[in-house]
């Protein structure tokens, strides 16, 4: 009998341009038979966008190294340059930066 | 007196005499009464005829056993009833209860194969092939050419409606089975008071449609292949601005809630640090808690000014009106004045929610990071909607 543990993103939906949600499975097997699937979720969007005292704006690119392949090809082919502008005006059109 | 047969006189016509004569041909205008012999009152045998026409009367025969027609080559095997009809080998055999019907053959009147077996009993069996590839085939119309692994058994009359029978009172079941199992699968309904049809699939019955209407899956869930499908609730009454009435989706899981200023994220202890989630349709709900350690990220950057949750499992969705507010059901050691409460405002077309504090006769203001500590807990809950 053995129990393994596998995880990965099983899901990854680009919604409204930006917004890449990735959902995680957490799966549990025993001897390749399914016992328990459980996920966790975020989201990632290209910037992240600060403003300073002086009403100047940065937009650092989102850290995706950590995300799984799939995940960083599905962002990197989502988030065009037009996709990433768009999203820089969008974050400084925010009432709170 | 001597035995009489007829012999030829001296110009060629017959008469009757003893000698015993025969003529290379010979014509019989006609005769009334019985043909008969000397020795018997029936003539046994005519010999070969080579010819026999029959026209305003029956041929029967009567036999006081094993009454015999026989149409067939003196090589072929002989029946008790064997009637071949010509052209194409096409035959009609009976024997001891069992009728058969051959068919095929290459026209040499001897080769034709075994198409239909009825049984005393009356069961029927194709035994020989009905269509060219050994197929079950009811009508003769071709209107498609049926997939490889459902055409053993065809009903193609070619006519807008066809269907299949199956009569009874009890149960009546299409079953599938393999070497392991011989009703490993399968279509059952059963009649009388249940009036139920279940569905057998590897031996196990999941699912069933009742006499009411009500369809029970016993065990096994309903799984939605194609996202966008639902529940349709397209029957019900609608509510005024109604857009949608497909159930389509429901999940549960966890997110991880984090402290932002948008640039640094505080530290939290992830023992105590954890989001739940349910999403019903586009409806997400969030319970949260969250324990920070310290207001300084890991990468040293220091948390500061305005402060908001991110890390929400949807973005919100991207219309004017969607920033739901959210509760801050509990919360220790934050730097706020008692009597003031903490709440979230979630951002629209992003998963993040802007951190609220009751602190203005007219209304409130973001929070800070300095109202929140190293060490502020809270815990609480926001509602909102989302477009995926």
């Amino acid at each position: 009998m053995a129990i393994t543990k596998e995880t990965k993103a099983d899901k990854i939906e680009v919604v409204n341009d930006w917004n890449i949600q990735v959902r995680t499975a957490t799966i549990i097997k025993e001897d390749d038979v399914e016992l328990t699937r459980s996920f966790h979720r975020h989201v990632l969007v290209p910037f992240v966008s600060s403003k300073a005292e002086d009403n100047s704006w940065t937009h650092t690119p989102t850290d995706i190294s950590g995300e799984s392949a799939n995940v960083q090809a599905i962002a990197n082919a989502a988030w065009t340059d037009d996709v990433k502008a768009a999203y820089k005006t969008f974050a400084e059109s925010q009432t709170n930066p | 007196m001597a035995t009489k047969n007829i012999v030829p006189n001296a110009d060629g016509e017959g008469q009757l005499g003893t000698s015993s004569k025969s003529w290379a041909q010979g014509h019989i205008d006609s005769i009334t009464g019985t043909i008969a012999t000397a020795a018997q009152g029936s003539i046994t045998s005519l010999g070969t005829l080579t010819s026999l026409a029959v026209s305003g009367g029956d041929v029967q025969i009567s036999k006081s056993s094993t009454p015999t027609l026989r149409f067939t080559q003196t090589s072929a095997t002989e029946y008790n009833a064997y009637i071949k009809l010509g052209g194409n080998d096409l035959e009609i055999r009976g024997s001891s209860g069992i009728m058969e019907f051959y068919n095929g053959g290459n026209n040499d009147g001897n080769s034709a194969t075994l198409a239909l077996s009825i049984s005393s009993s009356q069961n029927a069996t194709f035994a020989g092939t009905v269509t060219s590839n050994g197929q079950l085939k009811t009508g003769t119309a071709t209107t498609v050419t049926p997939v490889s692994v459902a055409d053993d058994f065809i009903i193609d009359p070619g006519v807008a409606s066809v269907g299949m029978s199956i009569i009874g009172t009890g149960q009546c079941a299409i079953q599938f089975g393999d070497a392991d199992d011989a009703d490993v699968g399968g279509i059952t309904y059963v009649h009388g008071s249940e009036n139920d049809m279940i569905f057998t699939v590897n031996a196990t019955n999941p699912l069933k449609i009742k006499s009411d209407g009500n369809v029970e899956v016993s065990d096994g869930d309903l799984v939605i292949g194609t996202a966008g499908h639902g529940i349709n609730f397209s029957a019900t009454s609608d509510g005024s601005g109604m857009s949608a009435e497909v159930f389509d989706d429901y999940e549960e899981g966890s997110w991880t809630p984090r402290v932002t200023d948008g640039t640094d994220v505080a530290q939290s202890n992830g023992s105590f640090t954890r989001g739940d989630y349910t999403k019903i349709g586009r409806l997400v709900h969030c319970s949260f808690q969250i324990v920070l350690t310290d207001l300084t990220s890991s990468g040293g950057g220091e948390v500061n000014g305005s402060i908001r949750m991110d890390g929400f499992p949807f973005a919100n969705r991207n219309v004017q009106g969607a920033q739901s507010g959210g509760v801050i059901g509990a919360a220790s050691h934050l730097n706020i004045t008692a009597g003031h409460s903490v709440s979230l405002v979630m951002r629209i077309n992003v998963a993040e929610a802007d951190f609220s504090l009751s602190d203005s006769s007219g209304g409130t203001t973001d929070m800070q990071a300095s109202e929140f500590s190293d060490d502020g807990q809270c815990k609480g809950t926001i509602s909102y909607m989302t477009d995926s």
